[in-house]
């Protein structure tokens, strides 16, 4: 029945797929980042670039390049476009809004993706079963965004901080699908998923 | 030591003992019988170890054939490997590498390989020249699907395929690389050390699973010691090199595009199965700035009579069984060679104990080094001599007849080698469209124009030499990094020397009491040849379709030379006007499996699942596929006995009480800026500037040529921001759309567009009860009267602390509502309607209820908005604005597309109460005949309505709405339904909308 007095239930974009376990020296480690506040930021004037080096002190990349900005990540996606995350619970789509004004839209899209870290040992050699890019670090930079595919899935593929692990976000309604596409062809490295790194709460107005 | 088991194995510890691991015995069968081989071999050296000859049956002919090649190249040798959903036909068994356990069965014989049946085709030869296919089974026609074909299907085939689902799995894979390096033989070794010693990335990939090409199976040195060595050393230094990838067991078939070459990875083919999680084989597509090609040559047999007998082989094929196999393939051999290399076999053979009867070569003189060297190992020299014919049978070669001198000699033997010299393998250089180059000198063909950044070295070249080939890799190797960026550190030559190799051509031996076979895997002879000459097919593409020379999984690599020779030779063309025939990717067969990959099966192309998903399955949904989306088509209950009955309860509850049905799938686009109503305005054919905040307006957007492209409810939530909804099939389009017309037509508008379709599920709440329903809800300090929110008003309304979106919107007519709720908490959301649908007595209802529903109301969808229709033509031309321009405005108003005589909606009835109508029925005017001149429009939409009791339609007539009463003919030809309609209006049910505003 209806309680009306609990909060509603929450799943995350890769409930009922991802579940922890797995080899100690498996080849690839799989972490759903799963409490990411997500917000696409698309310019709506020039001064946005200004605006946001006064806010938060970084160059807004105009290519595909990742920069932080303390605590919020900007991925440059597409023209005048760029995918921002901040993990935790604070709404993020809101507090763009408020500082970057009418210089740009902004979107919350914290639902609308499901995003994972891809580590261990063979992390290229998994990728490169799905994702049509040279993602050798001569080709592809520390601060590297791809908007691409893998497994003709469309991804936004990025360097994970410092260490030689990816981050990738998908649309949440097609985790089911890539997860087939990974779990299957990481099998032969080893798989392991490890306990996702935060939970889902709430969505809290935008 | 000689073992019983494997008599013609070379013992241990002699001159010649091969580089297999005979510590590693492994047993194998071959039709049945038990066999024993060594870590090493292939199956065809395991099977001349043991001493067996006849390995398959021809393809046209049943000719009894043995092993002729040694590689890739095999005409002759194809076997079914493995058994049941394994069982591969036409397996090369030269390439199959030995396993423990390994199964294969000879094919196409019947009852058995020694005594075949059919082997009396031999007899009925005449039926079976060229072009036999188009002239013996011509007449009658009729005969041709029924009897012919099949006929010659069973007599004629390359093996038998499993018929079971393939149990393996496929993988694709993307490799990038500064420089690819194709073959590991002396060339291609010193390419891929020079690249990699200078730091760049280096993919080499090797077809055998060993690398060292020609090496392994000569006896050559470098730097003094056997060659294979180097082979090895150079193989564990690439292997240290970090961004070197040597990949083997891998065949690189094709050149693509940009540097891009396609390339299939044998991952377990050497394994009874593969292991756990392992595919059988990769197929990687290889993005390279430069590619050496060092893929070798294939050695070309000679054109005489009985030449398809087990026993004959290439002369190379020899040297390679015997130094890299320790197989003895014949203990009588007699060696013809057009060339100084071919007389190394004759020292080969005499070192591993066979007595060379003769070596018979055309030229009236060679270099003193070959007849003293092939003297001193005791075998007749017959100089400017040829083989006319190879006498023998099924167990083999017998004996040879040698023309020398004016006279004609037999020499018993048990083994004929033959070398008529070497062609470069050139089909990689040509797959860019580069032709081959004729060489006088080396009587074939070498590469000709290369596809951008390929250089060839080493064999591939017609450079034959040893030195010349190391010296030419390393050089290539190093220019090929050189050009990625990289400079070689000059490295001293490994020292080895270049070996006489002058050739002569002779193709053909004429004057043979035997068949003399050009293509010995299409049972090509020479007289097809001349046959083809004779009827006129002497362009060599009308040849190879002609009679199959050239075809199937050998390409040709042993015949097309030949066959090509001497046709030439017929016409009296030059070998350099002949030119090759065109070759295309794959140079060698791949696997269908592999270019599929993952994708196959339910994963053939990506799966998208609403929130509400999980729901649907638990709760019985029959799902639809709606593209890539899976929808609940309906939701069957105990005791309905087919779809319809299901549809028609779904229909009556949303009609009497209340129905939930998941509209996840809809495409949601959120526009924002300063500009969105007048960019929203451009393009739309109706005005949204005018809308108020707090209100949605249906749309119709056209093509720029006017024709419908989509359409959706856009609602208003602020001065500059809009939420548009798109239809399920055409969100990403009209996506790309809005961001095309946006970046190219009018990038000064501050507009800004963001798909949310993955962030918001959806679900329409329909029927009289859907008020009370979200009221509960949503609770009792919500007002959702028609004050608060009226038909196409929208709010955003918090659910227990959740911002959710409520669209009063209606597609079935109803009073309804439109429910968007966060993603994460779609399935929440969902689990709570349908609690409280239960108590009102509601259901689910999926896509065909909310089918019937809106043709009850008329609404167009898919089916109408086809791609050609205007909006006029769907009863929509009065919400095209004159006030204002938006896209396709101009081209809608073409003559053709203003006619009023252009089919129009309008609905139908059958005439006879009950009868089923049928979508795509044409129109016809009441008693015309069936023909296309009586066509007046067609029935685009069909559903049983529960409210009218019977089966009704949408149309697009001519002249539809002076119709309406009117009775015509629907006539469909392909369901076999022709009966009467009466042409009404589209609005079968509420025509005053009274319902839905309730």
């Amino acid at each position: 029945m209806v309680d009306a007095a609990l909060p509603l239930k929450v799943r995350g974009a890769f409930d009922g797929l991802l579940v922890p376990g797995g080899p100690k020296d498996a080849g690839i480690v799989v972490t759903e980042r799963a409490s990411l506040q997500i917000a696409t930021v698309v310019a709506r004037s020039r001064e946005l670039a200004a605006v946001i080096e006064a806010t938060y002190g970084i160059a807004l990349p105009s290519g595909p390049k990742r920069v932080v900005a303390r605590d919020v990540t900007f991925l440059g996606t597409g023209p005048r476009t760029w995918f921002a995350f901040r993990p935790g619970d604070r709404p993020l789509a809101s507090d763009l809004g408020q500082a970057l004004g009418e210089h740009a839209a902004i979107v919350d899209q914290s639902d609308g993706y499901g995003v994972l870290r891809i580590a261990g040992s063979r992390t290229r050699a998994l990728l490169a079963k799905g994702v049509p890019i040279d993602l050798h670090p001569r080709a592809f930079a520390a601060d590297g965004v791809a908007a691409t595919v893998c497994s003709h899935i469309g991804i936004v593929l990025w360097r994970s901080d410092a260490d030689s692990s990816f981050d990738i976000a998908l649309f949440r309604s097609l985790c089911g699908s890539f997860w087939s596409w990974l779990s299957e062809s990481a099998e032969e490295f080893g798989l392991r998923v490890a306990p996702a790194d935060g939970s889902l709460r709430p969505a809290i107005g935008p | 030591m000689t073992d019983a088991a494997q008599p013609n194995r070379l013992p241990a510890g002699g001159a010649i003992q091969g580089l297999i691991d005979r510590d590693r015995l492994l047993a194998f069968t071959f039709d049945g019988k038990v066999y024993a081989g060594h870590a090493g071999d292939t199956l065809a050296s395991a099977l001349i170890a043991a001493g067996v000859k006849l390995i398959g049956r021809s393809f046209k002919y049943h000719r009894p054939r043995g092993i002729f090649s040694a590689g890739p190249e095999e005409p002759n040798a194809l076997v079914e490997l493995r058994t049941g959903a394994r069982r591969e036909p036409n397996t090369r068994a030269t390439t199959i590498e030995l396993y423990d356990g390994l199964e294969a069965a000879s094919q196409n014989r019947w009852p058995s390989l020694a005594f075949d049946i059919l082997a009396v085709n031999q007899i009925a030869s005449p039926l079976f020249v060229g072009g036999f296919y188009y002239k013996t089974f011509m007449w009658p026609a009729s005969f041709w699907e029924k009897v012919y074909e099949p006929l010659i299907r069973r007599a004629a085939g390359l093996g038998r395929a499993s018929e079971y689902p393939d149990p393996d799995r496929y993988e694709k894979a993307y490799a990038f690389c500064d420089v690819l390096v194709i073959g590991s033989g002396p060339a291609g070794l010193a390419a891929a050390l020079a690249a990699g010693r200078s730091g760049a990335r280096v993919i080499l990939c090797e077809d055998d699973a060993r690398l060292g090409g020609r090496l392994l199976g000569e006896r050559q040195t470098i730097d003094d010691a056997p060659a294979h060595l180097f082979a090895a050393a150079a193989s564990d230094e690439l292997g240290s090199l970090p961004d070197v990838c040597v990949m083997s067991r891998t065949q690189v078939f094709g050149a693509y595009d940009d540097g891009v070459y396609g390339a299939l990875e044998r991952v377990a083919d050497h394994m009874t199965a593969p292991a756990a999680g392992v595919p059988r084989q990769r197929l990687w597509r290889i993005a390279a700035k430069r590619c050496v090609n060092a893929m070798g040559a294939t050695e070309r047999p000679i054109v005489f009579g009985g030449n398809d007998r087990p026993g004959v082989m290439l002369a190379s094929a020899v040297r390679t069984y015997l130094n890299r196999f320790g197989v003895l393939p014949g203990r009588k051999p007699v060696v013809f060679t057009t060339n100084d290399d071919g007389w190394k076999t004759v020292a080969d053979l005499a070192a591993a104990g066979a007595q060379v009867e003769a070596v018979v070569d055309p030229r009236a003189s060679v270099d003193e080094t070959l007849t003293k060297a092939a003297a001193a190992a005791g075998a007749r020299v017959l100089l400017g001599g040829r083989i006319v014919d190879v006498a023998g049978d099924a167990r083999g070669v017998t004996s040879a007849v040698v023309s020398a001198g004016g006279k004609r000699q037999v020499f018993a033997a048990d083994l004929v080698a033959v070398s008529g010299g070497w062609n470069p393998q050139v089909a990689l250089t040509t797959h860019r469209g580069g032709k081959p180059r004729w060489s006088e000198a080396l009587s074939t063909f070498v590469p000709g124009d290369l596809p951008d950044g390929m250089a060839v070295t080493g064999a591939a070249n017609g450079d034959f030499g040893l030195a010349e080939s190391l010296r030419g890799g390393s050089a290539a190797g190093a220019a090929a990094a050189a050009a990625c960026g990289f400079s070689a550190t000059p490295a001293p030559q490994p020292r080895a020397e270049d070996e006489p190799a002058a050739v002569v051509p002779l193709w053909h031996v004429d004057g043979g009491r035997y068949k003399a076979f050009v293509d010995l895997q299409n049972d090509v002879t020479a007289g097809d040849i001349a046959l083809a000459h004779a009827e006129g097919f002497r362009s060599i593409e009308h040849l190879k379709r002609y009679t199959t020379l050239g075809m199937a999984t050998d390409q040709g690599k042993t015949s097309n030379l030949n066959g090509h020779a001497m046709m030439a030779a017929l016409t009296g063309q030059a070998m350099s006007d002949v030119g090759t025939t065109l070759s295309r990717p794959p140079h060698q067969p791949v696997a269908i499996g592999a270019f599929a990959g993952h994708h196959r099966g339910r994963h053939f192309r990506p799966t998208r699942h609403v929130p509400g998903h999980a729901w649907a399955i638990e709760n019985g949904a029959v799902m639809v596929e709606a593209g890539p989306w899976l929808r609940p088509q309906y939701f069957p209950r105990p005791g309905e006995k087919d779809w319809l009955a299901s549809v028609v309860r779904e229909v009556r509850t949303v009609r009497s009480s209340v129905g939930v049905c998941d509209v996840s799938t809809l495409g949601r686009i959120d526009i924002r800026g300063r500009d969105a109503a007048t960019f929203l305005d451009r393009v739309y054919i109706n005005t949204f500037s005018t809308l108020p905040v707090g209100k949605a307006r249906y749309g119709v957007m056209l093509r720029e040529d006017g024709f419908v492209m989509d359409d959706g409810t856009t609602s208003r939530f602020g001065d500059d921001h809009y939420v548009m909804s798109t239809t399920t099939a055409n969100a990403a389009k009209v996506m790309q759309h809005l961001e095309f017309c946006h970046q190219a037509l009018w990038p000064e508008l501050d507009v800004a567009m963001v798909s949310v379709t993955e962030q918001w599920s959806q679900y329409a709440v329909a029927g009289p009860k859907a008020r009370e329903l979200l009221a509960q809800l949503y609770g009792s300090d919500v007002d959702l009267s028609n004050d608060a929110l009226p038909y196409m008003g929208c709010r955003e309304i918090s659910l227990r602390g959740i911002t959710t979106r409520l669209f009063r919107i209606s597609f079935s007519g109803e009073l309804a509502y439109e429910l968007a709720a966060p993603a994460r908490h779609g399935a929440a959301v969902l689990e709570d309607l349908m609690a409280l649908c239960d108590t009102f007595g509601g259901c689910p209802y999926g896509t065909e209820a909310q089918s019937v529903m809106r043709i009850e109301k008329g609404h167009v969808a898919g089916n109408e908005l086809n791609g050609q229709t205007v909006a006029r033509d769907l009863g929509l031309g009065r919400m095209m604005s004159t006030k204002k321009d938006y896209i396709g405005r101009v081209m809608a108003d073409r003559p053709a597309l203003v006619a009023p005589d252009r089919p129009t909606l309008v609905g139908i009835r059958p005439v006879e109460k009950g009868r089923r109508l049928t979508a795509g029925a044409h129109i016809l005017p009441g008693g015309a005949a069936a023909v296309a001149a009586s066509d007046q429009g067609y029935v685009t939409s069909v559903a049983y309505s529960p409210a009218l009791e019977g089966w009704i339609g949408l149309a697009l007539v001519v002249n539809g709405p002076t119709r309406h009463g009117e009775r015509v003919r629907a006539y469909d030809a392909v369901r076999n339904n022709d009966q009467d309609v009466t042409i009404c209006a589209p609005v079968f049910v509420d025509p005053e909308g009274v319902r839905l505003r309730g």
